[in-house]
């Protein structure tokens, strides 16, 4: 569902090019657990913001559910983003001023749902993730764990096939950490595409299929329960 | 996301800066405020002065030598004056010439505008007594030198009209005896004149009374209002052939087009002083844009955290116009309604009647709601424009 073609990511900094991904192909079927792993500077977090259609590649073909992405004009890469993809980031990104009920009912605005949907879906899903009593609190009164938990409700608000996590334990204590993964298995359990960036082999090791990156090239992949290819 | 809720949005990130909002608005505030305030001064005052004019009897009008006329054959005197009364159609005439003169009460310094006119006068003008008389015929013919004052100058001095009554006054023109006392309809000129009185004399009274004198214009007043406009033209060929002159050395104006004239005068002066207002409205228009462009700036991650979760170019947009426009639309509610509050005051203390302008506050609302989207324009569509992953990577 997710085929990436000759994806190239090029930085100008004045005369300097610097090639944040050079020429990747890579497949991702429904219902996957993926794992991208590597260093700083390896390219996965651009590979990520551009499967996120944050970032756009400079070239290449990027095909989501059939969706020549890459054409995609803003306005259609909003909507994408509201209906395909849920994210995750490792500083939570959530708005600091708007409680945590109205920060998961944010992607829910912008998908045109009533208030009244909205809500019930938002406490819903607050309750999934163990913050049923916290409804009414600010992001800022809550701990990490708790604000990445409220991050994950949102993400899947919109009941998008592909949940994607940037770092999402990295700013987290262990304790936090194997309760956020333990939500991202029960999502991916229920269907979800999950795409998660780490540079812990012990998060990474939660996936099914973990992707090698250096120097913006896909290095090698292994499969759980295979040997690397 | 629906108006209503971008609304509440933008009325929410208002709020957070409280301070900030407060002060962006007062730029708003005090332009509208200056242009609602000119507009409603400028219309009581135009009121005012048109019902000053409306004193005049229907079918008054003047009529004097035209303005750089070089004819001087063209001076209209006394005698003409005394020949227009016996004119058909002519059912009053009269003059009047002011004098500014002075009067000592004791140390104090009065000043005196003293009007030299006819008997007419009150006939042909609202002239309210309050005590005596006004000057007859008999007292004009003979140059008595009689006095009718207003109402503020006898209390003043004398204490109350009727004590005013038979009163010697000296003035430079010697010694008159007041008559009568009448009390002056509201007059913003004379309000603005400051502190000199107003009173009549009979112009047979003055040094020159002779009957070549030259007076400034005949005022006329026909038979019946039908007759002005014809009287108006034959009055201009009667003068011309007494003074072997053209009917275009005189100009005659009735009192309908001395009113018209004040009112376009007025338009234009409250359309001058409101455009120099406008521009204060300008500055606090760029006051919005440029806390506008502070805003986006400062909550780059927001729009970045937005856009990433769905938000489109369209709904950031109206995000950020809605609150400028909240902004400039707050300030030009509170402006207007401390411009008419203004407006109103002066006209209390000024004595001019209240306004209340219909238009200055379409005009301030729809000047403001404009500032609101074209200054908030720019800096939303700047927000807007903004790429997800630079938005997101701003710290």
């Amino acid at each position: 569902m997710i085929t990436l073609q000759d994806i190239r990511k090029v930085y100008r900094n004045g005369p300097l090019e610097v090639e944040a991904l050079a020429s990747v192909n890579l497949t991702i079927e429904r219902g996957e657990f993926v794992a991208i792993m590597g260093s700083s500077g390896s390219g996965k977090s651009t590979l990520m913001n551009i499967i996120g259609c944050l970032d756009v590649p400079t070239s290449g073909k990027y095909v989501l559910d059939g969706e020549e992405v890459h054409a995609l004009d803003e306005v259609r890469l909003s909507s994408v983003r509201n209906r395909k993809i849920g994210f995750v980031f490792q500083s939570f990104n959530l708005l600091g001023r708007q409680t945590v009920l109205h920060n998961v009912e944010l992607p829910m605005m912008y998908g045109g749902l009533n208030r009244i949907k909205r809500t019930q879906r938002a406490l819903e899903l607050l309750e999934k993730v163990g913050l049923g009593g916290r409804v009414k609190h600010k992001p800022t009164e809550l701990s990490g764990g708790q604000r990445q938990r409220v991050a994950i409700a949102r993400a899947l608000t919109m009941d998008a096939p592909i949940l994607l996590a940037d770092e999402p334990t990295g700013n987290l204590d262990s304790k936090s950490s194997e309760e956020v993964m333990e939500l991202f298995k029960n999502i991916h359990q229920e269907g979800t595409t999950i795409i998660l960036v780490t540079h812990e082999p012990d998060i990474a090791a939660h996936a099914e299929r973990v992707l090698w990156f250096g120097d913006g090239k896909l290095l090698r992949e292994t499969r759980k329960g295979c040997a690397a290819i | 996301m629906s108006m209503w809720e971008s609304i509440l949005v933008a009325l929410d990130n208002l709020r957070v800066n409280k301070m900030r909002s407060l002060l962006t608005m007062i730029g708003i505030v005090f332009g509208v405020m200056a242009v609602v305030t000119v507009v409603s001064i400028g219309q009581a005052g135009q009121a005012s002065v048109i019902n000053e004019l409306s004193n005049f009897s229907e079918g008054y009008f003047v009529v004097f030598k035209t303005a750089g006329e070089a004819n001087s054959n063209a001076n209209i005197t006394l005698r003409d004056l005394n020949e227009a009364r016996k004119v058909d159609g002519v059912k009053y005439a009269s003059t009047s010439s002011s004098f500014q003169m002075s009067e000592m009460r004791g140390t104090e310094k009065l000043q005196l505008n003293l009007l030299a006119t006819t008997f007419d006068m009150v006939k042909m003008q609202k002239i309210d007594m309050v005590a005596g008389r006004f000057f007859n015929a008999q007292e004009q013919r003979t140059k008595q030198k009689v006095l009718v004052v207003e109402a503020d100058y006898a209390e003043k001095v004398y204490g109350s009209a009727e004590r005013a009554l038979n009163r010697k006054v000296k003035l430079s023109g010697g010694t008159f005896q007041i008559v009568g006392v009448y009390k002056p309809q509201k007059s913003l000129l004379g309000d603005i004149g400051g502190t000199a009185y107003s009173v009549y004399a009979p112009i047979e009274s003055m040094p020159d009374s002779s009957a070549g004198r030259y007076i400034s214009s005949l005022e006329i007043v026909s038979e019946t209002p039908e007759q002005m406009d014809d009287l108006m033209l034959e009055m201009k060929e009667w003068l011309a052939l007494r003074h072997n002159a053209e009917p275009e050395h005189f100009t005659s104006q009735s009192g309908k087009e001395a009113q018209d004239m004040v009112s376009s005068v007025f338009g234009i002066l409250q359309v001058v002083i409101g455009s120099i207002a406008a521009i204060s409205l300008l500055v606090g228009g760029i006051g919005i844009m440029n806390i506008m462009l502070v805003s986006v700036t400062e909550r780059t991650r927001e729009i970045g955290i937005r856009k990433a979760i769905g938000a489109t170019p369209g709904a950031i947009k109206l995000q950020f116009l809605i609150e400028s426009v909240i902004l400039s639309f707050l300030g030009g509610m509170t402006g207007a309604l401390l411009g008419l509050l203004v407006g109103a005051g002066v006209s209390l203390v000024m004595d001019l009647p209240s306004v209340v302008s219909f238009w200055a506050i379409v005009l301030a609302f729809g000047f403001s709601a404009t500032v609101g989207i074209f200054f908030g324009y720019y800096p939303a569509n700047k927000a807007a424009k903004l790429q997800p992953i630079e938005a997101l990577r701003y710290e």
